[in-house]
């Protein structure tokens, strides 16, 4: 290999590693400084302070029940998108998958005005908030305190992450050749649905189901702007870290808000860890199960079917989900043109009213508008775009390099060598997503900003959480891509004498244009919505991201009617901004790349 | 390049790293961390500077706890010259930190009160206002229930799992309130219980403990606006907040509210902010300039209906119109130095964590 070339190899690797651990290790040593305790005796301080009391049990309780009823619900629409010929099966599957790009803080205020009492479901007799009527009586009569506010959360976990469970399962349910299906089913072990359940489908989908289940557990897991908002009494570890994160990092000050910090981070690190490995061995196990694929350029035949019980039952399925996902949202945009007004002897009623959006860059919070607030998310968004997908396009080169040159090594330890460096590769871009907003947020604060606090007038600093967290998404884009290249082009431009560098821009560049718009959209989208590393880094200053200043005029004091609409309308704009970049996505997302994001 | 359009002559932070650089060719902006101050409006900044020639920056944090905790980080290297929004539950622990300066800002206008917890020569008082618990009228109905006589009241029947409080640990109202308890239950007749002892019983009681003054006045409390808006619970009917709550929701409520404030001597704290000099700050005279100007009559009279706080100064009280000073209430505060509460604040705060 060319000294150049290995410079492409090592460099991202080296400067990813160091930005996503050196912050993690100042921030570590720092809250172990300040806690005066090792992590593992953290833990057991979580529990006796009023804010964690029950916060290990919940975050573990929600995240588990999240997870099994997305799965549950997401496979049906899988499986119906993939084997069933539904008029406008695309945009439908684009409408199911959008919630996944959406800020979680739109997420937030969007099932906030759902479930409130200006909301369409509190006519109807379900009051998730206030808990009265049938919610009321399910608390009473079981003790279970707060069921509405749960059931809230798992609800918006479930719009979230039901883009993961069809992404993941949609691909190997099309792929499969009908042959096989019909063969299966003279055999003695598939001639009824529960034996071919158990040795077809299960070993066929168990991979992407387990992929699916561990990504929606741990995203589940580190939920912090719907808990937050959702369920103001119960804490998951990641919201105990956001909120007590300020003060952790000072010695002589921040000493018991420092040891619920360092406690959280622990669990929480060590979840994820045995989540990620579970997985690999999970998928590792059933790996073998795909010999059954059609080959590339021959299509299913999806029959169309004809009216019946089934498939009325699927339509009135389908409806639900649609509304289920499109609510939220025609919610906030409903609420921004809402305001309260007093009126008569008592109280006040809500109005209908432009004044939210006239407001957009008059009213002012924290000497920002939502106008300011939005140049810099859009300031940020383009940073990122900048460094996460260049950074991103070379992490996928690399990976895909490493392992074709793993394929054709001649020794076995060279063999070893490239496929262990392209997995270590795919492991620690993937880290950043796993690891969660917050806590690569609190590696930025307490381990940068506490060591270099003249950082914090850096106005790009915030931007290196969003690098961070966008960049998997990037890799997730191009990696397939890249895989699916003809290699001939490439060689038969290293035949013309093309170096490694000129073949990169004359040749696999301009192949992957359509990935690379995909990419370069998700990324703008995620910087956009980043709301976790965001929240804890610009508690000491810098300049407020739109979803933080939705959040933050959320929590303004509200006896200025005029708030409340002029955030709704602020997330608004988020929202819309948004869509626009997930149907670019859409628009270029080449065929079968959907076990990727 | 990335330069946001701002009103006034307020820069965006995009500018900060080229500011510097022009700082030190001595051009005329001074640099300010605080949280949301409502009184400094752009129309009063403008004013600020088409009077001084002095433009103005802001470095923003997420609220007062936010503004000491980074001027803890940049201590004795201050990117700015000027503090604003350090209350006094958190100024001992400033000056403890030996953060501030002594100021020659002369305080003769200001009133005895806002003096009271720290005399001006390190941090100059320019808003005040006293923590209380709040009621819902429509609920403490005179018959069925009383209005409170005690903080003990609150540990009875009639209000279990009804009143909202702050964390102090995550909330500056919260840690206001906390600091009042441990000096009621001092002073009270009873010498057998202190406020550890009304904290478990509060506990007990069921009171609801919420992350900040929004969620626990907007979510759970069912006397104020809260009812109007998304995400209301209203399982609170009493909620610590300011003793002028009610005022402000009458001010915005075209002379109505149905909460009111409990008046009961030494039970409420009297918050005041501070503006201060940071030590290391180079522009001595810029910062002083604009900390007199936000304790001239003309801005700080504003205060109440700009930032609804009280104005600092002698002879201005709330306004009469819609209701406001009427639904307030100005009990006798509980007396604490500032040095007082950074003496002891830890073991409260633990104390609290065991309590509840």
């Amino acid at each position: 290999m060319r000294k150049g070339a290995l410079l492409l190899h090592v460099a991202p690797t080296l400067l990813f590693s160091f930005l996503v651990f050196f912050p993690l290790y100042l921030g570590f040593t720092r809250l172990i400084t300040v806690a005066e305790l090792s992590p593992f005796a953290a833990i057991w301080q979580i529990d006796s302070r009023p804010s964690g009391i029950g916060a290990i049990t919940f975050t573990f309780i929600e995240a588990s029940i999240s997870t099994i009823l997305t799965i549950l619900l997401g496979i049906p629409i899988a499986w119906t998108l993939a084997r069933d010929n539904w008029p406008g099966r695309i945009y439908l599957r684009a409408i199911f998958t959008m919630p996944f790009v959406m800020p979680s803080i739109i997420a937030a205020v969007g099932f906030l005005a759902l479930i409130g009492t200006d909301g369409p479901l509190y006519p109807l007799g379900i009051d998730l908030r206030q808990q009265s009527g049938i919610i009321g009586k399910i608390s009473d009569a079981t003790g279970w305190e707060n069921p509405g506010h749960f059931i809230a959360l798992i609800a918006a976990h479930i719009w979230f992450n039901l883009a993961l469970t069809i992404r993941f399962l949609e691909p190997p349910l099309s792929n499969l050749n009908p042959n096989i299906e019909e063969s299966i089913k003279l055999l003695p072990g598939g001639n009824n649905i529960f034996s071919r359940m158990k040795n077809l489908w299960l070993p066929l989908l168990s991979p992407n189901i387990a992929a699916a289940s561990v990504m929606t557990f741990i995203f589940s897991f580190t939920s912090f702007a719907l808990v937050r908002w959702l369920t103001p009494s119960s804490f998951t570890l990641e919201r105990l870290m956001a909120e007590h994160g300020g003060a952790a990092g000072i010695p002589d000050y921040g000493m018991g808000d420092a040891q619920i910090v360092l406690g959280s981070a622990t669990i929480q690190l060590i979840t994820i860890m045995i989540s990620l490995i579970l997985l690999n061995w999970l998928q590792k196990r059933n790996g073998a199960a795909m010999p059954f694929a059609l080959s590339k350029g021959q299509k299913r035949q999806i029959p169309y079917r004809e009216m019946s019980f089934a498939s009325i039952l699927k339509t009135f399925y389908f409806i639900s989900i649609l509304i289920f996902v499109l609510a939220p949202l025609i919610a906030v945009f409903r609420s921004s043109f809402r305001m309260r007004v007093r009126t008569g002897d008592v109280g006040f009623t809500q109005q209908w009213t432009l004044e939210g959006w006239s407001s957009l860059s008059t009213l002012s919070w924290n000497q920002t508008t939502i106008t300011e607030a939005l140049f810099n998310s859009l300031g940020y968004a383009a940073l990122t775009l900048l460094i996460a997908v260049p950074l991103g396009i070379i992490f996928a080169n690399n990976i895909h390099l490493s392992d074709e040159i793993a394929k054709i090594a001649k020794t076995r330890r060279k063999r070893l060598f490239w496929k262990y460096w392209a997995r270590g590769n795919d492991f620690l871009v993937m880290f950043p997503l796993a690891i969660s907003a917050v806590l690569i947020g609190l590696g930025v604060s307490l381990g940068l900003l506490n060591t270099w606090p003249s950082l914090s007038q850096r106005w790009w600093f915030p931007a290196i959480g969003h690098i961070l967290i966008a960049t998997p998404f990037v890799v997730r884009s191009i990696l397939p891509a890249i895989r699916s290249l003809n290699p001939d082009y490439s060689k038969a431009a290293a035949l013309l004498g093309l170096g490694p560098i000129e073949r990169m821009f004359k040749i696999t560049l301009p192949l992957l244009s359509g990935p690379i718009v995909v990419a370069s959209s998700l990324a703008l989208a995620i910087s956009l919505g980043e709301f976790g590393a965001t929240w804890v880094v610009l508690r000491n200053g810098a300049s407020s991201t739109l979803p933080v200043h939705i959040d933050s005029l959320f929590s303004k004091p509200g006896f200025d009617p005029l708030v409340t609409p002029t955030a709704m309308a602020g997330a608004s704009v988020l929202m819309a901004i948004t869509l626009i970049l997930y149907v670019m996505v859409e628009k270029y997302r080449p065929d079968g790349a959907g076990g990727e994001f | 390049m990335l330069s946001t359009p701002l009103s006034g002559c307020i820069e965006g932070p995009w500018k900060s790293e080229m500011h510097r650089i022009e700082k030190n060719s001595g051009d005329d902006t001074l640099r300010i961390l605080t949280y949301d101050i409502m009184a400094l409006s752009d129309e009063m900044i403008s004013a600020f500077t088409n009077q001084t020639g002095i433009s103005v920056e802001f470095i923003r944090a997420n609220d007062a706890g936010g503004v000491l905790e980074t001027a803890i980080l940049n201590k004795d290297r201050p990117q700015y010259d000027l503090i604003i929004g350090i209350d006094n539950s958190f100024l001992g622990d400033a000056l403890a930190f030996s953060l501030f300066q002594a100021n020659d800002v002369n305080v003769e206008n200001i009133s005895l009160k806002a003096l009271s917890s720290h005399d001006g020569s390190y941090a100059v008082p320019y808003d005040m206002g006293s923590i209380c618990i709040n009621y819902d009228t429509s609920y403490v109905d005179g018959e069925n229930v009383t209005v409170p006589m005690s903080l003990w009241n609150f540990t009875e029947t009639e209000w279990k799992g009804k009143v909202a409080v702050q964390n102090p640990r995550t909330s500056s109202p919260g840690r206001s309130f906390l600091i009042a308890t441990t000096q009621y239950f001092a002073e009270d007749t009873d010498e057998n219980t202190d406020y550890t002892d009304w904290w478990a019983a509060m506990s007990a009681n069921d009171v609801i403990v919420s992350s900040g003054w929004t969620e626990a006045y907007e979510t759970h409390y069912s006397g104020g606006y809260g009812p109007w808006m998304d995400g209301y619970i209203g399982d609170a009917q009493a909620v610590v907040s300011y003793c002028h709550s009610p005022g402000v929701e009458a001010w915005y409520g075209e002379n109505w509210t149905q909460s009111a404030a409990l008046n009961l001597a030494g039970a409420s704290f009297l918050q005041i902010e501070y503006a201060a000099i940071p030590n290391g700050a180079e522009d001595i005279s810029q910062a002083k300039s604009f900390i007199e100007y936000l304790i001239s009559p003309e801005v700080n009279s504003q205060m109440p209906t700009q930032n609804f706080m009280y104005s600092v100064l002698d002879g201005y009280d709330l306004p009469e119109e819609n209701g406001y000073r009427h639904h307030s209430v100005s009990p006798i505060d509980t007396q604490i130095s500032s040095e007082n509460i950074e003496a002891h604040i830890d073991e409260w705060l633990n104390n609290w964590d065991a309590a509840i």
